[in-house]
This record gives structure tokens, sequence and C-alpha cells, in this order.
């Protein structure tokens, strides 16, 4: 188990390293300007003394996050069911959903802000609508690829609509979720940094702020915690996945 | 099958297809008849084996016995009930008598509700998150049964099917031949009337699959349950069946209802006997006469 982790988390750690120090010293050997690109070393100086601006100003962009995720996992699962009941309504709606994915959030954050205020609601708004779209179309195709067989096992002892949603249909996509999830993940952190910038708070308005007052290697530390806040959210989705399907799920077995 | 061995024996549900036929319409492409005029009768408690060449339709028979699907001519019968009709005879019986039409389609509910009818699938098809409890229980569930009842019968069809050691194993850990059994005790758990099997040892390896001819065969002498079942195999329709129906080409029509001289128990020496093979040379020929 320890070797196993050894193995998975030394490799990228070394290359982190080793890019960090090439960087460090091709930018310090070219002597390029630090407002352009401040080297690592002075990247990890400011996101280390200023954390006091940073750790709120994460913590804020979490809850955003968070939020944002949470809806679309409930919402995108929701509408997923609703889609996948008919294939009527699947034809009369999905192409609306598919809205959600091709929206240039740059473009309608600003609208987000005119309905929503500023403040954490626009911003959550921003989450969700980048987010929504891979749970909806992974729990769809989830949700269709039911095995034929297993369907007409529980159609042969007459189960009802609620418990083939509930033994059958939602299980069998769940592998599916998890992964619409883990692209969502990632997404809504960058729907609420994009939100942040009009709607203001969090880790958006640090970085807009840092670049107003041109300090380029705050801009860098702010983006090295929403990356950092990225990784997590993917870890922990990642890790929920293999809690849930070791079990039975090809996809996380061996 | 010891103590809870079903009660009474013979208890078997008959079958009755008159004229069945089933055609299928796929889009954008000319109809396909998969079934026509089959007239076919299975007494209560009589194992009676489908046999056809892959893609004649038998496995369409088999569902529209399971009432999987609807035969659009002719009626399909199950016991005592009036049956799932096709669409046409259906309308009319409503405009004459529509009272009628009323109550038996009550009566076939109620028939399958209990679970009277179960059909095991080519493949195991078991749920891949349950175990093999929670999998073979699943039915009884689905009927509304309590907790406690599904898990008692459960534990039993597993047994029966000498599963008993694997009951918590998940099927990603079960062999083929494991997933089968788990299968099977999945359909034995509501104690069905009529068991539908569509070529349901077809891939497992001869000596799993001959092993399991003989487990199934002595659960129908123990239960005296009807049991249909589908297969390309002369040899296993001959070892299992008191009757073979051969079946022809696409679409599926009724070659030869051929019942076997064979001893009621069937053993597995019996395979090499020479009775045995006349047996299988006269379903070979039939099924032979229909490909030409």
């Amino acid at each position: 188990m320890r070797r196993r982790l050894v193995q998975q988390v030394l490799p990228p750690l070394a290359t982190l390293v080793l890019s960090a120090l090439v960087a460090e010293l091709v930018i310090r050997l070219a002597d390029v300007s630090p407002l352009l690109l401040p080297p690592p070393s002075a990247v990890a100086g400011a996101a280390w003394t200023q954390s006091g601006t940073l750790l709120p100003a994460l913590w804020t962009t979490t809850q955003a996050v968070l939020l944002g995720l949470g809806l679309s996992t409930v919402l995108g699962i929701l509408v997923a069911v609703a889609l996948s009941s008919s294939r009527w309504i699947e034809r009369a709606f999905y192409p609306y959903a598919v809205f959600f994915q091709i929206v240039p959030i740059v473009a309608i954050a600003p609208l987000l802000v005119i309905w929503f205020g500023y403040g954490l609601r626009a911003v959550v708004a921003a989450a969700f609508i980048v987010s929504i779209f891979p749970v909806i179309a992974n729990t769809l195709a989830g949700l269709l690829s039911v095995d034929p067989a297993l369907r007409e096992l529980f159609r042969l002892y007459r189960a009802g609509a609620w418990d083939t949603l509930w033994k059958l249909r939602l299980p069998w996509a769940l592998p599916y979720v998890l992964t619409g999830l883990r692209i969502a993940a990632g997404l809504a952190v960058i729907g609420a940094i994009v939100g942040e910038f009009v709607g203001g708070g969090g880790l958006g308005i640090v970085v807009l702020e840092a670049m107003r007052q041109q300090r380029t290697e705050l801009v860098f530390a702010a983006v090295l915690y929403a990356s950092f806040l990225g990784l997590t959210l993917f870890g922990l989705v990642s890790g929920a996945s293999r809690l849930a399907l070791r079990r039975w799920h090809a996809s996380e077995q061996g | 099958m010891t103590e809870r061995q079903w009660a009474a024996k013979a208890t078997g549900l008959a079958v009755e297809l008159k004229g069945v036929g089933r055609t299928f319409t796929p889009e954008d492409e000319p109809p396909v008849a998969a079934v026509e005029n089959v007239d076919l009768r299975v007494a209560p408690g009589e194992f009676v084996a489908l046999l056809g060449p892959s893609g004649c339709g038998k496995s369409t028979l088999l569902r529209m016995i399971a009432g999987l699907d609807r035969p659009d001519a002719g009626r399909v019968r199950l016991g005592g009930e009036a049956g799932h009709e096709s669409e046409k005879a259906r309308e009319a019986g409503q405009t004459s008598k529509a009272g009628k039409a009323q109550t038996t389609s009550k009566a076939r509910t109620d028939d399958r509700e209990s679970g009277a009818v179960a059909y095991v699938f080519q493949d195991a098809h078991l749920v891949p998150w349950r175990d093999v409890l929670g999998n073979v229980g699943l039915p009884l569930e689905l009927l509304g049964r309590p907790r406690p009842e599904c898990e008692r019968a459960a534990i039993d069809a597993i047994a029966q099917v000498g599963l008993a050691d694997a009951r918590h194993r998940r099927p990603a850990q079960l062999s083929g031949g494991m997933r089968m059994r788990a299968s099977l005790a999945r359909a034995l758990v509501t104690r069905p009337r009529l068991l539908l099997l569509d070529e349901p040892f077809a891939a497992l390896d001869e000596i799993t699959r001959q092993e399991l001819d003989q487990q199934l065969h002595q659960l129908w002498r123990d239960t005296g349950i009807t049991v249909v079942f589908v297969t390309h195999s002369i040899g296993e329709a001959a070892f299992l069946a008191q009757r073979a129906v051969v079946l022809s080409p696409r679409p599926a029509r009724v070659l030869l209802e051929h019942t076997l001289d064979l001893p009621e128990k069937r053993e597995p020496e019996l395979r090499t006997a020479a009775r045995f093979a006349g047996e299988t040379g006269v379903l070979y020929q039939a099924l032979r006469g229909g490909m030409d």
C-alpha cells in the first residue's frame, strides 16, 4: 500500500520540483522581468506571505464552488432522469441542455450579476452553469445503457417505476455520474473564478486586484491556490468513486 | 430440496399457443417475420425443449410465453388464464364482450404478480452491485415481499443450486458456471410454476454445462413445475426434455414434435447410450430437413 502510494506520488512530484527548478534557472539567467514572469521562488514567497489575503479568498471561492457543484449534481441527475424517461422528452429538451455546454460563461457572467446581484449568488450561478452539462450528459448515458435483460427482469416481476429507478437505473448509472462529477469539479472552479471577476469576491478578485497593481507573483499565487482547490475536489470525487465502485465495477478494480 | 421443498408436486402451469405469429418492423428496413403460425401445447409439469437453429425466432417465442413480448397474430395462454392475445383478437373481444376482456386481463396480472413465471436469460445478467444473496432475493423484493421473507427464500434457492458457500460474493468474483447457477436460483426464488430458459448454459464449457443440465433436470423432477427450454443443441434437448419441438429457420414454424423415448431419470451415462444416439438422430434429421 505504502509502496503503491510512493509509486503514484513520486513521479509527478519529481516532475513538479524539476520543472520549477528549470523555470527558476531559466528566468534568472535570461533576466526576465518579474512583471512578466516571476520566478517560482517569488510565487512561492507570495503564496506564503500573502496567505492572509489568499486563504480567506480561497474559502470564499470554495464555498461558491461547492454550492455550484452541489446544485449541478442534484439538478443534473434530476434532469437526466427526466430526459431518460422518454425518447420524446429527450429529443425535445436535450438540445437545450447542450446550451449549458456551449454557453460562453465569460459573456453571460455580467448577466448573472444583473440577475443575482454582486456576491455569492452570481458566482454560484456561474459555477453551476459550467458544471451541470457533464453531469447531465454522463448520467443520461448511464441511464440509457442499463442492461436490457435486467430491464426485462424488472418488468417480469412487475417492478414499479420507483423500484426500477432506485434498484436498477440509478445504481447502474452511478459510475457514469461519478465520471461526470470528476469533469464537473474542475469546471466548477473555472466557473466560480470567472463569476468572481464580475460578481466580486474570492480568488477571482484577488487575481484582478493583483493584476491592477502589477503584482504578477500574486496573480500566480492566486492561480496556485485555485489549482489546489480544483485538484483537491478532483481527488475527493475520485476517492469517493473508488470507495463506491471498487467492489463491483471494473473501472475501479485491479 | 429438503425442508422447504415445493409442497405439492405437479403444480406446473400449462402453456398453450394458438396460431402465434410475430413480425418485427424495424425503422427503414423491411419487416422481419420471426415467428409464424405456431401451435404448441405444454402440459402442466412437462419438460419441453424448443430446438432450432440460431436466430430462428425461438427466443421471440419464449419471450411471448413470458409476456415480455406480444404476438401480433394468434394467442398465448398460460394455465387456466385467458392469456395475452394479439391486438386484433383483443379488440374483437372488447367490442363483443367488453366485460369479459376486463376480467381476463385481471386474471393475467394476478398470475404474474405472484411470480408464477420465471425466465432465465442466455447470460446470467446479475446485478453487479449486489452479492449473490441480494441478486437471488431481488424478484421477491420487487414483488413487494418483506425483507426477512426475501432473504429466507433466497438462502433456500441458493442452496438448491449448490451455491451456499458463495452467498456473499459479488458477480465479478464468480465463475461463469456459478453466475449461471445464481441466475437459476434467482428464477427459482419465487417458486415459479413455469420456468422458461433461453439457451441458459450456451456460454459455458461442456462439462459445466452438462453438470447444470443434470441439476436442472433433477430440479424439475423434484418440483414438478413446467419447464420450457430453448436451445440450439440437439444433445441438450434430447438429454433434458420429455418432448422436443423442432423449429424451422426464421420465421420459426414447428417442424416436428417428438416425444423422447428415454428413461425418466437422466443420468450422464445416457449421453453415450445407443438409444440416445437414436433419438438425437431423429431430431437431427428434422432440423436438417428444415434447413434445406
